[in-house]
């Protein structure tokens, strides 16, 4: 009698037998598809006893989210713009606006005096006047400030500007320089210009001053100087709108605003910024 | 005199046609769980034979139904039958996965 052959070894391919042993448990299994990015929503149960499953999806997590992100940035936008425009009337509209008033001011004395002078200032007052309305109805229809400025020419005008409160002004300006700016600098140069000229008139009591549009060590420089009675600069920080504009708008050039005063010394507006 | 056998609970069977009773809990048309689903079609049409029923609980329709199995995250499907009752939670997009989990031998 022979012995019985060995049974020939198969392999058990079946799945059950490559099975774990323990399947993973419904928290296992959930941390992990939640790590692969597997599941797209979470089963949260609200209050004790029959409670109610609320379904939480990421996908509306996200789009939740995302329509944050787009409403804030929509606010942020708004307020910048609210920012300039106001910036840019205070800057602009109104300051043309009082630089007009002090002109007729002057006519006063001058319809007495002068009166052919007078004729050439209330001119003048029309002509800026004009200005002033074609600006505000650039702001009524959105485009903001005109731009395509000669920002020489302005420079000049604002600086030339008679009244009563007026100093007489030295106008240094390097007109290649003033061409060369791109037209929303120059803007923004000119804005800063007529913030620190009106604070002189308002405020410094000037005899004399100087508005000088230079270029420096590669940059561009707008200095604005008078010989009035200066201010604590310390002080000043903080107060009114003008310097706040200033350097808001200083800033919006990416540049450097110097601004340095003493009492009964004068003071001095240096802003320089790269040139393009 | 020997013992009888100790018998073991006998094991659950589908009825017949349906040896696979299979519920997918999805949340409506979400990217995971539409993907489940059509994994899951996938898979069983390749390797149950027809031997199965899908059943599609959407739990944005009807969260409380997420009550009975116990669920807690979506996309999950649960096998019902055969016995025991057993969940695959996530997509089904690993196919090899799935079958182990259903207990199912793979098609060649």
């Amino acid at each position: 009698m022979s012995a019985p052959k060995p049974r020939a070894k198969t392999r058990r391919s079946t799945a059950a037998a490559d099975a774990p042993q323990v399947w993973p448990s419904d928290a296992e299994q959930t941390l992990a598809a939640l790590r692969a990015g597997l599941i797209d929503a979470l089963v949260i149960s609200e209050g004790p006893g029959n409670s109610v499953y609320a379904l939480r999806t990421f996908d509306e997590l996200e789009a939740s989210n995302q329509k944050l992100l787009e409403s804030q940035e929509r606010l942020l936008a708004l307020v910048n713009e609210r920012e300039r425009l106001m910036q840019d009337l205070h800057d602009g509209c109104i300051q043309s606006i009082y630089a007009v008033g002090l002109t007729l001011e002057d006519c006063r004395r001058l319809i007495r005096e002068d009166p052919q002078q007078a004729a050439r200032s209330v001119a003048d007052a029309e002509a800026s006047l004009n200005l002033v309305i074609q600006e505000l109805r650039s702001f009524i229809s959105g485009m903001g400030p005109a731009i395509g400025i000669d920002l020489g020419s302005e420079l000049e005008r604002i600086g030339h500007a008679t009244g009563a409160h007026v100093p007489l002004f030295k106008i240094e300006i390097d007109r290649a320089v003033a061409g060369a700016l791109a037209p929303e600098r120059a803007v923004q140069l000119l804005q800063i210009a007529r913030e620190g000229i009106s604070n002189i008139v308002r405020h410094a009591q000037a005899r004399s001053g100087r508005i000088s549009l230079r270029r420096r060590a590669g940059k561009v420089q707008l200095e604005i100087v008078d010989d009035g009675v200066g201010f604590d600069t310390h002080a000043a920080k903080g107060t009114g709108l003008g310097l706040h504009h200033i350097a808001a708008r200083v800033q919006k050039l990416a540049g450097r605003l110097r601004l340095t005063s003493t009492p009964s010394k004068g003071s001095r507006i240096l802003v320089e910024i790269a040139e393009s | 005199m020997s013992k009888a056998p100790a018998r073991t609970a006998p094991r659950k069977r589908a009825a017949k046609g349906a040896k696979y009773e299979l519920c997918l809990y999805v949340a409506g048309n979400t990217t995971k769980s539409s993907a489940a689903l059509a994994n899951l079609k996938r898979i069983a049409d390749e390797h149950l034979a027809g031997e199965y029923s899908i059943k599609v609980i959407d739990l944005l329709k009807n969260p409380a139904l997420a009550r009975g199995d116990q669920i807690l995250a979506i996309p999950t499907l649960v096998r019902r039958l055969p016995s025991p009752i057993r969940k695959i939670i996530g997509d089904l997009s690993d196919t090899e996965r799935v079958l182990v989990g259903l207990d199912v031998k793979p098609h060649a």
